[in-house]
């Protein structure tokens, strides 16, 4: 688990900047660092017991009873391409999407954060792993580069 | 069979005895015919002989007186009274003479007729005597006629004697025949019989030696052969004996020097042996001391052992401590976990006053905050861990590094425990080893005193064998002398026997003594015997002897 090293000081300044649509949940996936936006993420949780359920796709591990609601897991990696396994962790951002509620399973979850929109580079060229269509910008932090990712959009193609 | 047991003595005897018998019949037929020859050669020289010179001399003296008578007739002139008286004395000679003549015949040991006829001639001698007498004493007194007349009886009694004593000479002649016949008679029945007795004895000879005496000859010729052969072995013998004595003596000698070479390897053994029981014995208290240290080391890794059965103890608290490390682990991974839920429900608590808008900002605040705090509990946890993981690290390395070090140490401890049972094995083995060697050693000593007793003994039997080789020599050489006379009298027998020189035999039998001189080439014997006295064995004068042979006593 990722420690979070920023001071007291910095932190009130933050909390200042109260712009929420620019706070967004960093977090890993297959050792790159992504953002989603705040507004987009409903809750994040750590996933207990998945219940299988049979489906085409791959990346899709099943189905969870989330407070009566049901929700399906997606493996985000395997959505986006990155790897052919699931996820082992087993943390799980619980985001919206046009076709309902879904839970992305993400390597870590680090922080969250308030990027200024100076702070992140629309800029296509950069070489990522994450379709062009997901990608919101890349942002510049301390901690590198953040991938900001539209997860609503990790559905579109369904 | 009595015939058998008529051994050869026996024939011998009755065949001398026999021929005895028959030599003493010839003898006593010899003598007796001798004796009956004597006899009438006695008569012959006794009787007849003086008798017939006693005739001669009577003749003579007849003669003689007649000679005288006539011559004195002759001379007769009676002038000479010399002559006369020469004449009466020689008649008187004579007459004595025939006197004595008549008195020898008369005293010989005669015939009676031969006798008669003798005293017969005495008469007639007598008158012839007186006759002369008378003619003499009748010339003498110058009386011729008388003294004519009595010449003419002086004549015929000159006749009658000489008749008579022709009578008696005859007569004589007669007995000397009849006695010459009589032993005419007694020779030719002498000789008849000694001739029978003569071939009697020489048939039974022929017989008795064709039957006896040859065979017996043979027997005797092939005994005295076969003991002549016998004789040239036993010199041979005598030679080998001798040859033998000279090889045991020898075999004595190198026996003694043997022994005494062996007893001082005895001797000098028997230095080694004691040196080698000392040794021994030093070893054994060595090993013993050795002994008792292993011991000592083995009790010092005892403890040792103890030692490090009590670090190995602490090691254990130690894990226990790990072990509460670990637990502590576990509750600050509880912690940690609480610090994720905290966090994820600080995300949460931040979407939601992301998602509340304005609203939401003093709860984003406190969601911060939470985040915050559970980011801090987090560190701390995260410290805490740290800190655990680095005393876990800490102690899991010490008490590895102990566990190790102590397991190296048992190791070691084990391979010192290990060693030092090895060592003491090995000493008690070396130790076993020593009192072996020390029985073994005293056994060698045992060993060889017995040794040096059996070699005292030896030496005595060496001794004895040299004595007795002294003596064997002594009596190989009596007994080649014994074989030499032997073969003497062997040689004398066979000369006696067959006739055979001694040369012949001793040039049978030299051949055979050759080898048996030829194997003894130090005899100087220059008779070929061969057989030199033994030397008598070295004398015993080491130090050693007396020892051993007091020893011995």
């Amino acid at each position: 688990m990722q420690l979070f090293e920023r001071g007291g000081a910095q932190a009130a300044e933050e909390a200042l900047a109260d712009e929420s649509r620019h706070r967004y949940l960093l977090f890993s996936l297959k050792g790159e660092t992504y953002g989603a936006p705040l507004t987009t993420v409903r809750e994040v949780l750590k996933l207990g017991a998945v219940k299988p359920v049979p489906y085409k796709s791959d990346y899709f591990l099943g189905v969870i009873n989330l407070r009566g609601q049901i929700v399906s897991i997606i493996d985000l990696g395997m959505r986006f391409g990155l790897s052919r396994e699931p996820e082992a962790r087993g943390l799980v951002i619980v985001v919206e999407t046009k076709y309902g509620v879904i839970g992305a399973v993400v390597t870590d979850l680090l922080c969250v954060k308030t990027i200024q929109p100076r702070d992140v580079e629309k800029h296509p060229s950069i070489d990522t792993q994450v379709p062009p269509r997901y990608c919101l910008g890349i942002a510049k932090t301390e901690r590198g580069l953040v991938n900001l990712v539209d997860a609503s959009g990790i559905l579109g193609d369904e | 069979m009595k015939l058998g047991r008529w051994t050869v003595g026996m024939k011998l005897w009755t065949l001398t005895s026999v021929l005895m018998l028959d030599v003493l019949f010839v003898g006593l037929m010899q003598s007796s015919t001798s004796s009956a020859l004597m006899r009438q050669m006695r008569d012959i020289t006794d009787s007849h002989l003086p008798a017939v010179q006693s005739m001669a001399m009577l003749d003579m003296r007849r003669d003689g007186v007649r000679a005288v008578v006539l011559d004195s007739l002759l001379g007769a002139s009676g002038q000479d009274w010399e002559r006369g008286r020469q004449a009466r004395e020689e008649i008187a000679e004579l007459s004595d003479a025939m006197d004595a003549h008549l008195g020898v015949l008369v005293s010989l040991p005669l015939l009676p007729e031969t006798r008669k006829a003798v005293e017969e001639a005495r008469g007639v001698v007598r008158r012839y005597l007186e006759a002369a007498k008378d003619v003499l004493t009748l010339v003498r007194d110058q009386r011729p006629d008388e003294s004519r007349a009595r010449l003419l009886d002086f004549t015929k009694s000159f006749e009658a004697l000489e008749a008579q004593l022709g009578a008696l000479g005859s007569q004589i002649a007669l007995e000397a025949k009849r006695s010459k016949e009589k032993a005419e008679q007694l020779m030719a029945r002498a000789s008849i019989t000694n001739t029978f007795l003569l071939v009697c004895g020489v048939v039974l000879g022929l017989v008795a030696s064709v039957l006896v005496v040859g065979s017996h000859v043979r027997k005797l010729t092939g005994i005295v052969t076969r003991l002549s052969d016998e004789a040239g072995q036993v010199a041979d013998g005598a030679v080998k004996v001798n040859g033998a004595s000279q090889n045991l003596s020898q075999a004595a000698v190198e026996q003694a020097s043997a022994v005494e070479e062996t007893v001082a390897s005895m001797e000098e053994m028997a230095a080694t042996i004691s040196k080698t029981a000392d040794n021994a014995s030093k070893s054994h208290s060595v090993t013993q001391k050795g002994e008792e240290e292993a011991q000592k080391g083995k009790q010092v890794i005892a403890h040792m052992l103890a030692a490090m059965e009590g670090i190995e103890a602490s090691n254990s608290k130690l894990q226990s401590l790990v072990q509460l490390i670990q637990e502590i682990e576990a509750k600050t991974q509880i912690i940690n976990d609480i610090v994720f839920e905290t966090r994820l429900l600080s995300f949460n608590a931040s979407i939601e006053a992301a998602r509340a808008g304005v609203h939401g900002k003093g709860f984003s605040v406190v969601a911060e905050e939470v985040g915050k705090l559970a980011v801090l509990s987090g560190k701390a946890a995260d410290e805490i861990r740290s800190l655990l993981d680095s005393s876990t690290a800490e102690v899991a390395k010490i008490v590895s590094s102990t566990q190790e070090s102590v397991l190296a140490g048992k190791n070691a401890f084990r391979d010192c425990e290990q060693a030092f049972n090895s060592m003491g094995d090995t000493l008690q083995r070396i130790r076993d080893s020593v009192e072996q060697i020390a029985t073994a050693t005293q056994q060698q000593e045992v060993g060889v005193e017995q040794t040096n007793k059996a070699m005292v003994a030896i030496d005595h039997a060496t001794l004895n064998n040299s004595k007795s080789a002294e003596t064997l020599s002594a009596l190989a050489v009596d007994l080649e002398r014994g074989a030499d006379s032997l073969k003497n009298s062997i040689a004398s027998m066979r000369a006696l026997v067959s006739g055979d020189t001694a040369q012949g035999a001793a040039q049978r039998s030299s051949p055979r003594r050759a080898p048996g001189s030829s194997r003894d080439p130090e005899s100087g014997d220059a008779a070929g015997a061969g057989v030199t006295r033994v030397d008598p064995c070295v004398s015993r004068s080491d130090s050693r002897w007396e020892r051993a042979e007091a020893l011995q006593s």
